[in-house]
């Protein structure tokens, strides 16, 4: 997966862990899960993003304590459910909207800035690559404050 | 506690998010940037392993901390760990019986005299419960060849096997393991040559490692002085001498069940003296006892049963040509006689004027005549020949009735007098009623806690009602099965110490069994108790129609 564009500045801003690591600034990048060598921070738009995905990539059910959040993306993708490409948006609309319902109540507890919280996730495009078995999402988070980052996700599935 | 054995599902959800809006608001404030908003990385991903986390060490801390408290621990015996109760219980001179194991002899049945290897990897199963043996058996044809524990003579049985014993111990401690008399086994790998391998006597030992619930239970006696007092103080006494005693009932003056303390004209009570009843475990055991006999003419033979035989003696259940093993019945007995013997073993002895006062007490004695029809032509009478007798008895009579006489033990101005509890054996038969496509119900599961749960009921209530059975006999159902239990039949015989071994009381009905009022022959809730040997338990299931849903 790769993050776009640019970040933010840090000053007078509250910050979150940065589990995306490789991001840059400007331009494509490789982006890899992790914690980083020395812990690495985010905050704006970052933020957003990486919760979106952490959500729409998350099972509901596989957090204890936490059995409502999540996704049912990964799992319709682990139970062969995207076939074709017309599996591809009917899927991705629910889970999305699963996130969305799980962010908005989230913001509604917490006092974060506009750029902070999530307006819509958009697919704006996928392939669904038979030969590969990988299904390929480019997906535009945008936030309240209409700040928007794209993320390129591949995710390997399997197609009959 | 020692280790903690808490999973992650032991945790109330409330405990957790407790937790998490603790480490959330801790690290807020010494991190005042940091976002750790639901959601957040921050959040997912660290405070709330975190806050699980902390929230088991939470829980551990806290059954640690109520662990120690006896006030905790009464209110939950589950909660601590054995080893904390034990050390808190310690305090007050109250320690754990850890149990044994039950051990016996298991006659293995063969169809020819031939050399019979029982190798001591052979496990024995009766009732779904495992017994071990402690070496290699080998049964050998000729007396010659007994040269050690080891090898165990092959004899003949009347129906023309042979038999021989090995001896055997159970698997885990506990009751359960206590097989009686006639039980059937099987053996794995079986043993050549076998026809049917049964117990060859009733087991002896099996008592269960004490719960915490049972210890807790006997707080008040470990706290209580072990002297002849109060009856706390008795039965702290009775429970340190046979840690397996189940229960006491202590009658004394003014009780209408004492007669011994009205030997006056005016038949009034003096006081002074006590009657202490005892269940000393869950049922009588049957022992053999070997007894010379002497002949009195007309194929019939006697024998007198001393005080030291079988101390409180129930009854004699059989007598057998010596050395006979696995049978069924026994010759008939044509009459017995119930005496007592009080002879000084001490500086003094309990007052006893009857054969009433004197039953199910350690100096309960009996002559008993038998009938054997094969007794020879020339025998004459006075001659003498062994034979084996078995006899019910509750253990540990004489053991609890010394404590009585010991004159450093024994109070200055009392006369207490030990007997076993008057018994009220009782057979109970239920239906299992299975649902098709139900997992066949565990019959000998069944039985064992519905055996269990009469056993334990000692002096308590005086009856027996339906539905201790039915809660008993539904707990060793799988839930989800079908297990409707009905109907139940019940039955008891009461033999009561005026009349014993003959002139029993039968209880019978559907509903409940009550132990009658009857102070005068020795029969009330005070001093009797119901006995529910297993092999008095009759489970049938039955299937049970059902329509598809």
């Amino acid at each position: 997966m790769a993050v776009a564009q640019t970040s933010v500045d840090y000053t007078g801003r509250s910050v979150d862990l940065l589990i995306f690591q490789g991001v840059v600034a400007v331009g494509k990048q490789k982006v890899t899960t992790g914690w980083g060598g020395v812990g690495e921070l985010c905050t704006g738009i970052q933020k957003v993003a990486q919760t979106w995905l952490a959500l729409f990539l998350t099972e509901p059910g596989t957090v204890l304590n936490k059995p409502t959040r999540g996704s049912d993306f990964i799992t319709a993708v682990r139970r062969g459910q995207i076939q074709v490409e017309s599996d591809v948006p009917a899927e991705f609309a629910l889970a999305a909207e699963q996130v969305r319902r799980t962010m908005d109540l989230d913001a509604a507890t917490e006092s974060w800035p506009t750029d902070e919280q999530l307006d819509a996730a958009i697919l704006e495009d996928f392939t669904l690559d038979k030969e590969t078995s990988f299904l390929y999402l480019r997906i535009r988070i945008l936030s309240v404050a209409g700040e928007a980052r794209v993320i390129y996700l591949p995710v390997p599935t399997v197609i009959m | 506690m020692s280790t903690s054995d808490l999973n992650f599902s032991d945790i109330s959800a409330d405990a957790i998010d407790q937790a998490e809006q603790y480490l959330r608001t801790m690290l807020s404030e010494e991190y005042p940037s940091l976002d750790a908003g639901e959601g957040r990385v921050i959040r997912t991903h660290v405070i709330n392993i975190a806050a699980i986390l902390h929230a088991v060490n939470r829980q551990d801390y806290d059954n640690l901390r109520r662990s120690f408290s006896p006030l905790e621990i009464v209110a939950d015996p589950t909660l601590a760990d054995p080893d904390i109760v034990d050390a808190v219980y310690a305090n007050y001179h109250v320690t754990r019986s850890l149990g044994n194991k039950a051990a016996g002899q298991v006659a293995v049945i063969i169809s020819d005299l031939a050399t019979t290897a029982v190798p001591n990897t052979t496990v024995f199963t009766a009732n779904g419960l495992n017994f071990v043996l402690t070496q290699t058996y080998i049964g050998v044809t000729t007396a010659a060849a007994v040269v050690s524990s080891a090898e165990r003579l092959i004899e003949e049985r009347a129906d023309g096997s042979y038999v021989f014993t090995v001896p055997v111990v159970a698997a885990n401690v506990g009751e359960q393991y206590r097989m009686q008399r006639g039980v059937r086994f099987a053996a794995s790998p079986s043993i050549v040559g076998t026809v049917d391998l049964q117990a060859a006597a009733d087991f002896e030992g099996g008592l269960a490692t004490e719960t915490n619930a049972a210890l807790v239970a006997r707080v008040q006696q470990g706290i209580a002085p072990q002297v002849f007092s109060g009856r706390a103080q008795v039965a702290a006494m009775f429970q340190e001498a046979v840690p397996a005693l189940v229960d006491i009932s202590q009658v004394g003056m003014g009780d209408p069940e004492m007669l011994r303390d009205r030997g006056n004209i005016f038949q009034g009570s003096h006081g002074g003296k006590a009657d202490l009843y005892v269940q000393t475990q869950d049922v009588p055991d049957e022992i053999k006892i070997v007894k010379e006999c002497t002949y009195v003419g007309d194929q019939e033979w006697q024998f007198t049963l001393l005080r030291d035989d079988a101390p409180g003696f129930y009854l004699v259940t059989a007598v057998v040509v010596k050395d006979t093993i696995s049978f069924i019945g026994g010759l008939s007995i044509v009459s017995e006689q119930r005496a007592y013997d009080l002879t000084l073993e001490t500086d003094w002895i309990q007052q006893i004027t009857s054969i009433q006062e004197a039953a199910y007490t350690r100096y309960q004695t009996s002559i008993v005549k038998f009938e054997d029809p094969t007794t020879p032509v020339a025998t004459v009478v006075g001659d003498k020949v062994e034979y084996d007798v078995y006899v019910l008895r509750m253990p540990n009579i004489k053991t609890l009735n010394d404590l009585t006489i010991d004159r450093s033990k024994r109070p200055e101005a009392g006369d207490y007098l030990v007997k076993a509890a008057v018994p009220a054996f009782t057979a109970v038969s239920l239906q299992i009623h299975q649902r098709a496509g139900t997992a066949a119900p565990d019959i000998a599961a069944v039985k064992r806690a519905v055996a269990s749960r009469v056993n334990s009921l000692g002096f308590s209530i005086g009856q027996l009602p339906i539905a201790l059975i039915i809660d008993a006999a539904q707990g060793a159902l799988e839930l989800g099965g079908t297990a409707v239990i009905t109907p139940v039949d019940m039955y008891a015989f009461i033999y009561p110490p005026d009349t014993v071994p003959t002139g029993r009381i039968l209880v019978h009905d559907v509903n409940k069994l009550v132990i009658p009022n009857l102070p005068a022959r020795g029969v009330t809730q005070r001093t009797t108790v119901f006995y529910l040997p297993e092999s008095s338990i009759s489970v049938a299931p039955v299937p049970m129609p059902s329509l598809s849903v």
